[in-house]
């Protein structure tokens, strides 16, 4: 009998034989590329930015590509064997559905870690020279709160991915809750209310970065805690995963 | 058959929304059998296939491959199963080799098995090439890899020969055939071709609405028919009418679209072949008159809502 490692390598196989993977990659590394030198010319004589606002500035645009990255890919990840029809060839082998779904969502956290690795890597190869040295734990922090964020984004699109079986409506769903996230859409709407159940809504927990300078929370309002917000995002990627391992596992392949 | 069945169907049915798909089918497919599974569009054959290899599950009954069940011993008794599903899909941004890898790593199948049915299917040249640059009957020849790659006791197709041309569906059959007599894997075919089922198979079963309405062997003038046994048997002359008042009651002969047909047995048959030319008549042609599988598929389920 095969070993589990084998259907991951068959998922990165999936993931990373794909010329669109490389074009993701060549995004994340070009952006910090092109905005550190833009920045230091700007900025030269005038000294308002260091490498830890810079890498921020990166991080924000850097996270936004990652984030959509790693949903086109959820997405497709479930989703895409169906529409290929290789779903009946990758089911009919001696694993268990979960094991196969376990593959994938693995899989799927291996190439949004490459991403913010690759991210990471390249702000600080060219930040620190230009401007200086970082904060190295609170540059990884930065990194962190926002990986929580697309812990919570990733799950939801591969949930999606898996109960909807549309490679499209998994795409974006996932991409107007992200940019809902961050245009704040879901702050006017609870943010009114003022009531105690809005902290209890996962989608207001995605912008974790408030925390690093000590503030109090994503939400306007109500003062959270950082455990708080990751207690809130962990049972909603809980939830989230029962959704998909349950549809997944009963449901019959008549595609 | 004298082995255990490879493959045992007992009183599957399913049941989608309160309609009835499949109603209590059982058969058995033995080693080295190719069994057809024929029906008109919509009848069931592709939800019973795919109640075979755990796509579907059963509302009822229980379908064993080599004595383990689908239902509580999945992945045991998958592991005996290679199938072919209807128009090969395969990852087409991956090349060839990489698909069988793919499916070679869930098996744990070697590398140097790869390279065996790469040979075998005759894609030595192209397989490292991406399969979205393949012709449809290369991608079959992919499909047979990855299906026998593991050595199934059991090979399942669905509607196999959709979109081959005469050259793929002759090769394909031939391999099948080969497979079952050399290596004992019983293969079980689905198709509403009724003319290629005639070819390939040894039993076919037929079913209509969910149902079982016939299995019957193809190959009866194999076990044991023996050349004394009176048989239909098709005269080719020019005067018929002549024929018939020549022959008068032997072989009970009488007048068809085809010819002359006679019941009788070969010494029978040279007997009225030696009447007819006795009185002049010129006879073409003698053969036996054999009932093609749409012949017998029309008398079984009747010519009504035939798809």
């Amino acid at each position: 009998m095969a070993n589990f490692w084998g259907l991951i390598l068959n998922e990165n196989m999936k993931i990373y034989r794909r010329l669109r993977t490389w074009i993701m990659f060549a995004f994340v590394v070009i952006v910090p590329l092109a905005v550190s030198p833009m920045l230091y010319y700007a900025d030269r004589g005038v000294g308002v930015f260091d490498s830890w606002s810079v890498t921020v500035v990166e991080g924000e645009i850097l996270f936004l590509l990652i984030n959509i990255f790693a949903v086109v890919i959820a997405a497709d990840s479930v989703a895409g064997e169906f529409s290929r029809g290789t779903i009946k060839l990758l089911l009919i082998r001696p694993w268990s559905r979960s094991s196969i779904l376990l593959s994938k969502y693995a899989a799927l956290f291996l190439f949004a870690l490459a991403l913010m690795i690759a991210a990471f890597a390249v702000s600080m190869a060219i930040n620190l020279p230009l401007f200086g040295s970082i904060d190295g734990s609170k540059a990884l922090a930065y990194y962190g709160l926002h990986a929580i964020a697309l812990v919570f984004v990733v799950t939801f699109a591969f949930m999606l991915s898996a109960a909807l079986r549309s490679n499209g409506l998994a795409i974006g769903l996932s991409i107007f809750l992200l940019m809902a996230s961050i245009t704040r859409l879901f702050d006017a709407l609870f943010g009114l209310t003022d009531k105690a159940w809005v902290k209890y809504v996962g989608f207001m927990h995605l912008n974790l970065v408030n925390y690093l300078e000590g503030g109090a929370g994503p939400i306007p309002n109500q003062e959270t805690t950082l455990g708080f917000s990751v207690a809130v995002v962990a049972v909603y990627v809980v939830v989230f995963n029962l959704v998909t391992w349950t549809v997944f596992r009963k449901r019959d392949v008549a595609a | 058959m004298s082995s255990a069945p490879i493959v045992r169907l007992q009183n599957v049915s399913k049941r989608i929304g309160g309609r009835t798909i499949i109603d209590r089918i059982s058969l058995e497919v033995g080693s080295g059998e190719v069994f057809g599974f024929l029906g008109p569009n919509g009848s069931g054959k592709t939800t019973t296939i795919r109640m075979m290899v755990g796509l579907m599950g059963l509302s009822d009954g229980d379908i064993r491959i080599g004595g383990r069940s689908i239902q509580t011993e999945f992945s045991a008794a998958v592991a005996q199963v290679g199938a072919i599903v209807e128009n090969p899909e395969m990852y087409k941004f991956l090349s060839g080799y990489q698909n069988l890898l793919h499916f070679a790593r869930m098996s744990g199948v070697s590398r140097s098995r790869i390279d065996e049915v790469v040979g075998l299917v005759g894609l030595e040249g192209r397989i490292h090439d991406k399969v979205k640059r393949y012709s449809l009957g290369m991608r079959q020849r992919l499909g047979v890899a990855q299906a026998v790659m593991h050595r199934p006791k059991l090979l399942v197709l669905d509607e196999p020969t959709n979109g081959l041309d005469p050259a793929g569906i002759r090769e394909l059959r031939d391999y099948l055939r080969r497979l079952a007599r050399e290596e004992g894997t019983a293969v079980f075919v689905s198709s509403h071709l009724l003319s290629e089922m005639e070819l390939m198979c040894d039993r076919v079963a037929i079913l209509q609405k969910g149902q079982i309405i016939d299995i019957r062997s193809l190959r009866a003038d194999s076990d044991g028919g023996t050349a004394a046994q009176a048989a239909d048997v098709v005269f080719d002359v020019d005067r018929s009418a002549a024929a018939l008042d020549a022959l008068g009651d032997m072989g009970a002969a009488r007048k068809t679209d085809e010819g002359l047909v006679v019941h009788a047995d070969p010494n029978t048959v040279a007997a009225i072949n030696r009447r007819l030319v006795e009185a002049g008549i010129q006879v073409y042609g003698i053969r036996p008159k054999t009932k093609s599988l749409e012949d017998q598929f029309l008398e079984v389920t009747g010519s009504e809502s035939i798809g």
